[in-house]
């Protein structure tokens, strides 16, 4: 346990730079996104002449609507940093690997040289993967109350429609993609994710022990994982004949037995790998 | 151990800020108010069964928060979880519910309660499916097929299968619309819509024009063969003069299961006229009820004086089971005139049906012979209330009265009512 803590402590602090650089892109951006629909929405207004009379205010609030942070939330700078982070962690899914391999003086050979078993640093690395990306939600959500305190400032009253952090969540937005308000709904994405997560490894791990031949095996495998999820589909649409259709939750309860299945055989599989494959 | 500082600042701040932001969700919900239903005057056997849809809008800018409201409460919908969707009753009837929980497998992938029929001794089920994979339809050749699926409810025998649909290839769609056993023949009624292709003259371009046709099939069951196959009515559309007839369905709220002889419908002649600004506006020259008695395949008259005969024009005609029911609304109330079916005769005479507060009851249904109405008085500043109204058809007295009140709410309750918009209602 001491081990394991100490080496998801090490891999932390290997992405701490890189971490710190994206946080601060992330609020950078959002910040310009906030003041940039503010200053179109305003041009409008003024354009409008909306301080003029109230009348004036109320026909241009009925027709170009009430200024929202949803406006914010839906604007290229503002989403596009998101989009970065995740794609970012996924390439991260294959830098942590590939990193000790072909970084200054093969650090892998150092790393299964420790006197502790290979699983530990595995299952370091997928939990270096899941907190960074966890905090990154995080760090998102300590600071949209801060974007939104802002907004509400720079913006006239009149022409704001308030909302809040959970207002927000409760919309269709990118947010209740990345973090479902809905507790069970959070953790079974997440459980996707590092199934999604574990089969990437394998695949990585495959390549790092037949080479060449490994990318193909590791295709393979990605694309039997794929099968395996399509076979409730598969046994509806073929097996039972046209008019056969399961219910929602029995698709639900095989889709998660079936994710379960892929953790299990990823990991194990993985196990095998680095016990007898994977060479230095 | 200040080398695991990085690690333990990001453990601590993530389990905290996730923290907050779920327990912040969970107070949002409680903070919710809650609504019920109360009884201000009769019985309120009438509205147990009862569920109002309604939005619930918090904040200028957060959009509403659908909610279904109950003598005993209200719900939320939570709108973002996959999960509480999961097997929640999904029929807009009991008795579907129930049997979905007794025959499961039967019960699978019929979704639509018009497209069920339920005796004491059967249950049957028609769907017609084709199309591409991704649900997209062709003007042409869609490869439909009806299924057929029937229950003998005491022994638990099926009746599953599968019929060519004669000419299916011209048809762009076709939906089943009712389901029925007459004896031994299960009859199924169907909307087919037709695109042709016609050459305009004036601009030599091609056109595409819509038919809709009502179709019925007759359909043996123990030969498991359409016997019979007879359009019964169909759109028609007009180019020169612009006016098309419409095949509508009346509305009909009771429960479609149950067994009827009749199939009702409306044919609607309108016109199309372009305005300056280019808009089309359509106005409705004449209507015509029409009754089919599936028994003998033959069109019935309806057996009305004259002076009826210009009452149903001006009203709303609404099918429940039996008996069709020709309403008018005026200034003071509405006034009802009942229809039997299977009497061929006006029954009872005309019933008067105060309205409430003076609103404009425009949400009305009417359900095993009872008006239920639901006045939304918004236009009414300072007031907010939700009634409701049962009153029984057959004379016109009030059952029930009821109003929406607040059950639960942290703030001031007029202002929770306030915000609340009441769209449908159904009796489950």
């Amino acid at each position: 346990m001491n081990r394991y803590i100490k080496l998801v402590n090490f891999e932390v602090n290997r992405f701490f730079k890189l971490y710190i650089g994206l946080l601060i892109i992330v609020a950078i951006s959002q910040f310009v996104s906030l003041f940039l629909v503010k200053s179109k929405y305003m041009q409008a207004a003024n354009d409008a002449n909306y301080a003029s009379s109230m009348k004036a205010t109320e026909r241009f609030i009925s027709s170009s609507g009430l200024l929202t942070f949803n406006q914010v939330a839906n604007h290229l700078l503002f989403i596009g940093p998101i989009v970065i982070c995740i794609a970012l962690m996924m390439f991260y899914v294959f830098i942590i690997w590939y990193r000790d391999y072909f970084g200054k003086n093969t650090f892998i050979y150092r790393l299964f040289m420790l006197p502790t078993s290979r699983m530990t640093i595995y299952f370091s690395k997928a939990t270096t993967i899941l907190i960074m990306v966890l905090s990154l939600l995080a760090f998102q959500l300590i600071l949209l109350p801060i974007e939104i305190n802002v907004f509400q400032q720079i913006v006239p009253s009149e022409l704001l429609g308030k909302m809040s952090t959970i207002d927000l969540f409760m919309n269709s937005n990118i947010f209740t993609m990345i973090l479902p308000s809905n507790f069970m709904d959070f953790i079974f994405r997440y459980l996707i994710g590092m199934g999604l997560v574990f089969t990437l490894f394998t695949f990585i791990l495959l390549e790092r022990s037949y080479r060449w031949k490994g990318i193909i095996f590791g295709i393979l495998y990605v694309i039997a994982i794929a099968g395996l999820l399509l076979i409730p589909a598969f046994i509806e649409s073929y097996l039972f004949g046209e008019d056969f259709s399961f219910y929602p939750s029995e698709v639900f309860y095989m889709e998660l037995g079936l994710f379960t299945i892929i953790i299990t055989v990823s990991i194990l599989f993985s196990k095998y790998l680095l016990k007898n494959k994977v060479s230095v | 151990m200040k080398r695991y500082r990085n690690l333990a600042v990001i453990a601590v701040v993530t389990t905290i800020s996730l923290g907050t932001f779920f327990t912040k969700v969970a107070m949002s919900e409680s903070k919710l108010p809650k609504f019920y239903l109360k009884t201000e005057n009769g019985d309120s056997k009438y509205a147990k069964d009862l569920m109002i849809s309604a939005g619930y809008d918090q904040s200028g800018g957060s959009g509403g928060r659908s909610l279904t409201i109950t003598t005993d409460g209200s719900e939320y919908k939570d709108r973002n979880s996959m999960l509480s969707e999961l097997d929640s009753d999904y029929y807009d009837l009991k008795k579907l519910d129930h049997l979905r929980k007794k025959e499961r497998n039967f019960m699978r992938g019929k979704l639509s309660s018009s497209q069920f029929y339920i005796d004491k001794d059967y249950a049957w089920y028609a769907d017609v499916k084709g199309g591409k994979l991704g649900g997209t339809y062709e003007h042409q050749n869609n490869h439909f097929k009806m299924y057929i699926d029937g229950l003998d409810l005491h022994n638990k025998d099926r009746f599953k299968f599968k019929l060519d649909i004669p000419e299916e290839e011209n048809y762009s769609y076709i939906y089943v619309q009712d389901v029925q056993l007459i004896g031994k023949d299960l009859i199924v009624t169907t909307y087919q819509n037709k695109t042709d292709v016609v050459k305009d003259k004036t601009t030599n371009s091609n056109i595409n024009v819509d038919k809709n046709e009502l179709v019925m099939y007759r359909i043996n069951v123990n030969q498991k063969k359409i016997v019979d196959r007879t359009v019964i009515n169909e759109s028609s559309n007009d180019q020169n003069t612009h006016t098309h007839t419409d095949i509508q369905n009346l509305i009909q709220d009771s429960d479609e299961t149950v067994p009827s002889k009749f199939d009702v419908y409306k044919k609607v002649k309108l016109k199309d006229t372009v305005q300056t600004n280019g808009e089309t506006e359509t106005e409705e020259l004449s209507n015509e009820v029409i009754i089919l008695n599936l028994e003998t395949g033959k069109e019935e008259n309806l057996n009305l004086s004259n002076e009826q005969k210009e009452q149903l024009m001006q009203s709303n005609v609404i099918l429940d089971k039996e008996n069709l029911y020709f309403i008018t609304q005026s200034d003071k109330d509405l006034s009802v005139l009942k229809y039997n079916l299977n009497n061929k005769k006006v029954e009872g005479e005309t019933v008067l049906i105060k309205k409430v507060d003076s609103n404009n009851l425009s949400n009305y249904k009417v359900i095993d012979g009872k008006l239920y109405a639901i006045t939304n008085s918004t236009e009414n500043p300072g007031k907010f209330n939700k009634d409701l109204i049962v009153a029984d058809l057959a004379n016109g007295q009030s059952v029930f009265e009821g109003k929406i009140e607040v059950k639960k709410s942290k703030g001031d309750p007029s202002k929770a009512l306030k915000k609340l918009q009441i769209y449908d209602f159904k009796v489950k």
